[in-house]
């Protein structure tokens, strides 16, 4: 418990609410008390509980097609986190090969790989994002690569910047020396030594991809209704605003915790590595 | 000489970009598909086919599409049967406008909250403007703009929902796209500021008895202001993709709605004229960013070359 008191209350509180949404997302069948699919338009717009006109049947209210406001949250989750972690990994994955190549082999590979980041960098993400989607057509498994393919540049600057410090160490110079392979000193001498910094930058950019999901999912590009996702969700609200504050209100709240949660945590893991580290990924 | 190399450089991730847009559309997209109905006949379609130039090699075509883009010719829209480039160039001032707005606003509230936080470091006030800028970082830029139209059009009905033209019209989207700047700006400026005002000369300054209102204004803020200043520039590009969905949600006539129009329409010229231009824009930001910064601190230059 001694080290739960060291860790700010801020960390603790926004780790629950992490928490809670991932178990949304593994078990939304138990936890939502409807189907999230079942329209009822006798049932539409009803308000959440707290306002005048709800009912406890329906916590969080209901849609414009009488669909359960909680359930579809609760469901919403799922697309949510999965595009978060899965993208995620897609992205350090590339990242961190080509941060790993560009750092340690130098040279023509360095400046190449350096062109690219160059280039994915003058695209902005979301504008990229929006121009592929819109070619390939949108879908939960396209949204999930291209988001994933969005984010590897955070992770090769900064592997690559790590990489060009470690690469001259003793311990390297002595792995070549016994005669390792490239492969083999870049997997089991370089690797482990910017992991926890790759783990730091991933905390950092679920955040941004969960957002971009929801951007595009607000867009229509992301996936497809009447699947639930925050993101469409709020789509769906806007027409309401005026009728139904709720349908925009609630969903983009709990997005914007989520994601306050592990910019939150991000931030700590940061603040607790060196501060070199930490101008390198700004 | 440094300025010259950018631009080769600037030069060439233009070329990239169009080239990378070219190959998607080449890859994904029949636009025949698109302009004919879909009980035209067969001879119909083949023979827009060989107007279009869409049988010749991918080579043939990537070379024509290479000679348009340095006349500075980026297609023809199926939709508005107008240049491209005309279109998105008319749309211009409107998106200008509006990012320059939302950067005001960023710089207004975010130089007195950095400032303060640094001198007040730890106490309740830097606490509320962090936690402040936490959520500004966080909050996505469509759901923002959507509570800010709640609260303000909805509810309050002081401000209008959509339209150019009066002043009302852009303090709710200059708000919604300016919050990501400021809350960057706030963190970056209070970090620089902590970190001048425990500089030596500081100390000396506040030894020769000057007021601490100046020690900081003058004295600790030129100091702490340069990298602030690429911030700004770096962010000001950025947002030029976040009137994409601003421009969106408060119905702005400028190119991130066009972009966005021209996507549910499928009206891929000038979808991919719109990423072309807003990638060249983008990097003539940064040109100008880089150039400036380079006036603003000597040292980079040298920096750089080093690199």
């Amino acid at each position: 418990m001694s080290f739960l008191a060291r860790v700010p209350k801020r960390v603790i509180l926004f780790s629950i609410a992490i928490w809670i949404s991932i178990l949304f997302a593994f078990f939304s069948p138990f936890l939502s008390p409807h189907d999230p699919y079942k329209t009822d338009l006798s049932m539409r717009l009803i308000p959440p509980v707290f306002q005048k006109g709800g009912t406890w049947n329906n916590v969080l209210g209901t849609d414009h097609l009488g669909r359960d406001m909680l359930s579809r949250i609760i469901y919403g989750a799922r697309v949510s986190l999965l595009v978060g972690f899965v993208s995620t990994f897609i992205g350090s994955v590339i990242g961190v090969i080509l941060g790993l190549l560009s750092g340690y082999i130098g040279g023509k590979t360095d400046s190449v790989i350096n062109k690219l980041m160059d280039i994915q960098l003058s695209f902005r993400v979301i504008l990229l994002a929006i121009f592929v989607i819109s070619i390939v057509g949108p879908s939960f498994r396209n949204v999930v690569i291209v988001c994933g393919i969005a984010s590897w540049v955070t992770y090769a600057r900064v592997v690559r910047g790590q990489v060009l410090s470690i690469r001259e160490k003793e311990f390297i110079e002595a792995a070549r020396g016994i005669g390792c392979s490239t492969i083999r000193i870049l997997t089991r001498h370089v690797l482990p030594n910017v992991f926890s910094l790759i783990i730091v930058i991933s905390t950092l950019e679920i955040g941004r991809i969960i957002v971009l999901e929801s951007t595009l999912s607000f867009l229509g590009l992301g996936v497809q209704p009447p699947t639930p996702s925050w993101g469409n969700m709020i789509l769906d609200g806007k027409i309401y605003m005026l009728q139904a504050w709720w349908i925009t209100a609630i969903p983009g709240s709990v997005l914007l915790m989520v994601v306050l949660g592990f910019n939150i945590i991000g931030d700590y893991l940061s603040d607790l590595m060196d501060p070199y580290m930490k101008q390198l990924m700004e | 000489m440094f300025f010259i190399r950018n631009l080769f450089h600037a030069v060439f991730i233009i070329f990239a970009v169009s080239t990378i847009t070219f190959i998607l559309l080449y890859v994904s997209s029949d636009p025949v598909v698109m302009l004919l109905p879909p009980d035209a006949p067969r001879e119909e379609v083949i023979a827009l086919r060989e107007s279009m130039g869409l049988n010749d090699p991918l080579v043939i075509q990537y070379a024509r599409f290479l000679g348009k883009l340095v006349k500075g010719d980026l297609g023809y829209s199926f939709f508005y049967k107008e240049s491209a480039l005309k279109l998105l160039v008319e749309r211009t001032p409107a998106t200008l406008e509006l990012a320059c707005f939302g950067m005001i606003f960023a710089l207004v509230i975010a130089i007195p909250l950095g400032i303060l936080s640094a001198v007040k470091y730890r106490s309740g006030f830097d606490n509320l403007s962090l936690g402040f800028a936490t959520i500004g970082q966080a909050v996505p830029i469509f759901w923002l703009a959507l509570m800010l139209m709640l609260i303000f059009s909805v509810f309050l009905g002081w401000l209008p929902t959509s339209g150019r033209g009066n002043w009302k019209n852009i303090v709710l989207p200059a708000l919604s796209l300016g919050a990501y700047p400021m809350a960057a700006i706030v963190r970056l400026l209070r970090a620089n500021m902590l970190t001048v005002l425990r500089m030596d000369y500081i100390t000396v300054a506040r030894a020769k008895g000057i007021r601490e209102f100046w020690v900081v204004t003058k004295h600790a803020l030129k100091n702490a202001s340069i990298p602030v200043v690429t911030l700004v520039g770096l962010q000001f590009g950025s947002m030029l993709a976040g009137t994409i969905v601003v421009e969106m949600i408060f119905g702005w006539p400028g190119i991130g709605r066009l972009a966005i129009f021209a996507i549910y329409h499928r009206d891929f010229p000038l979808v991919q004229a719109s990423v072309i231009y807003m990638a060249t824009v983008f990097i003539i930001i940064n040109l100008i960013v880089d150039f400036i910064y380079g006036l603003l601190d000597p040292r980079v230059k040298v920096g750089r070359m080093a690199l």
